[in-house]
């Protein structure tokens, strides 16, 4: 197949999986890797040494190792993880902004990912206008958006600031927005990454209970976050990431307990 | 099954992509009117200028020396002009394709587009300044938009293949300017290709904009067909680097986001 039409990280839009056989999984990760080539610290000295005694020019850094897991249609999986340990990588490779060195991803339908240090805003656009172009950016028209942006502002309690440019806008207001975009858009995989750690403990358990609803209208849910209660709450699985692998996948309240116990015997 | 898939993914795409577009032709033409003004009169000024430098020398080689350099000039500022605006159009949308998955050539293509609307508005000024110059008008003008097309395959390719190794050559810029010292010197822009020796002038065919500029003129200075054998080679260089473009960029997508 010639380069530019194969693709390792194969998107499916209708629900029919690589070997043509319907999918009920949501998302299907076989041992995904992902591996950073960096170059030496010291620029062209470094190279001209290695290129001399005949060593590898670029270092390897392994950021995942041989990631598996399934996710079906209307559950929800928690990614724990100590700070650095892959959490963030492997869900943009899932949402398809990054794709994996080696294994395959495959997902059905369409992604509303919600990241906490990237929604996606324009600046200097208004609130209403960043709704709509959140809403194309995902792939649906204005007016879809237009029919839904009501119940949009009013969930992201952002009524009056409705004409406001999102730079004008708190973390909070903003982390609001953007999760209330992706609940409201009809998306079959919600990704959140910690895009709640800034929001208030009332409008977290606003999402939680919207996120429950999702899930039970068949939607998947990754979610990542430091509160227990929360995942607890709203997954019924868990993985605990370490140093780009899997450390443990059991039931939520078992890894979060194994976590907890494990980070304090260390100190 | 796949392919038909991958273009319904991109059909998904299509309002973002009119929102884009909207906001670079808002950006380039409206916002900067003065900008746009000098944008649009610098090709005129350099025509006027040039021609009063150069007329007389190519005299027995050129009849109509003002058209001649206007259809080099329009065709040399689009290919050059294209891919340097597009080399940063991914790195500029960093915000956008760091938040969710987007189809990144989007944003070249965009670039590349504004620049052809660019190229459309020189190509009917050539209608007056051929009437000026009393140029021979014929059917032949009818593969004018063909010929835009085919720049437009070309520069998207292109732009598409700068743009890939832009977040990782801090500098492709500045070597991309030098670079195009050479192809400009390289195209005949304001010679005919007549005055170089034909001992050396095959290595001239190897720059595209050649092909592209000797169509316009045999249409427009001429008032003929362009050769088969013309059109075949710029229809192949097109595609070729458009293919090669789409090839490299698919490529390095996943290894120049962590730079972007």
């Amino acid at each position: 197949m010639p380069p530019f039409l194969y693709c390792e990280h194969y998107v499916s839009l209708k629900g029919i999986g690589m070997k043509g056989k319907p999918m009920t999984t949501a998302i299907k990760a076989e041992n995904v890797s992902l591996i950073y080539n960096v170059p030496p610290k010291n620029g062209v000295k470094d190279f001209a040494a290695r290129l001399i005694k005949r060593e590898p020019l670029l270092d390897k850094i392994e950021i995942l190792k041989n990631i598996s897991f399934t996710l079906e249609k209307g559950s929800a999986l928690a990614l724990i993880g100590a700070n650095g340990a892959g959490k963030t990588t492997l869900l943009k490779l899932i949402s398809g902004i990054m794709t994996p060195t080696s294994g395959r991803i495959v997902t059905k339908g369409c992604i509303s990912p919600v990241f906490a240090e990237n929604k996606g805003f324009n600046p200097s656009m208004s609130v209403k206008n960043n709704v709509y172009l959140a809403g194309s950016m995902h792939g649906f028209s204005r007016e879809y958006m237009k029919k839904r942006i009501r119940s949009i502002v009013e969930f992201a309690e952002l009524e009056e600031h409705l004409n406001t440019p999102v730079k004008k806008c708190s973390p909070d207001m903003t982390s609001r927005l953007a999760f209330a975009i992706a609940a409201f858009l009809k998306t079959d995989i919600i990704i959140v990454d910690e895009a709640l750690s800034v929001c208030g403990e009332k409008f977290c358990d606003k999402c939680v209970k919207k996120m429950s609803e999702m899930k039970a209208n068949g939607t998947a849910i990754l979610f990542v976050s430091y509160s227990g209660e929360q995942i607890i709450k709203l997954c019924e699985k868990a993985m605990w990431l370490e140093n780009g692998e899997v450390k443990m996948t059991d039931s939520a309240e078992n890894t979060c307990k194994a976590y907890n116990e494990f980070y304090e015997s260390l100190s | 099954m796949f392919i038909i898939e991958k273009i319904e993914n991109e059909i998904k795409y299509f309002d973002f992509f009119k929102r884009i577009l909207k906001r670079g032709f808002k950006r380039r033409f409206v916002k900067a009117p003065l900008k746009t003004a000098l944008t649009a009169l610098c090709p005129l000024l350099l025509m006027a200028l040039t021609t009063i430098i150069f007329s007389k020398s190519f005299e027995d080689k050129v009849d109509n020396y003002p058209l001649f350099f206007f259809c080099g000039e329009i065709i040399f500022l689009f290919l050059f002009g294209s891919a340097y605006s597009a080399m940063d159009s991914v790195r500029e949308n960093a915000v956008y394709i760091k938040s969710v998955y987007l189809p990144k050539h989007l944003f070249v293509l965009s670039s590349v587009l504004q620049s052809a609307v660019l190229m459309v508005f020189f190509t009917i000024i050539i209608l007056p300044i051929m009437l000026f110059t009393s140029a021979p008008f014929s059917s032949a003008m009818l593969l004018l938009p063909l010929l835009i097309v085919l720049m437009f395959m070309f520069a998207f390719g292109f732009s598409l293949i700068l743009a890939a190794y832009k977040p990782i050559i801090k500098r492709l810029r500045l070597i991309y300017v030098v670079f195009s010292f050479v192809w400009l010197i390289g195209s005949p822009v304001f010679y005919p290709m007549e005055i170089i020796p034909e001992k050396i002038r095959f290595i001239f065919s190897v720059n595209p904009a050649v092909h592209y500029m000797e169509i316009m003129r045999t249409i427009c200075c001429l008032g003929s067909m362009p050769s088969e054998t013309a059109l075949i080679r710029a229809s192949v260089y097109s595609l070729l680097v458009m293919l090669l473009g789409i090839s490299v960029f698919k490529a390095r997508e996943n290894k120049f986001l962590m730079n972007v």
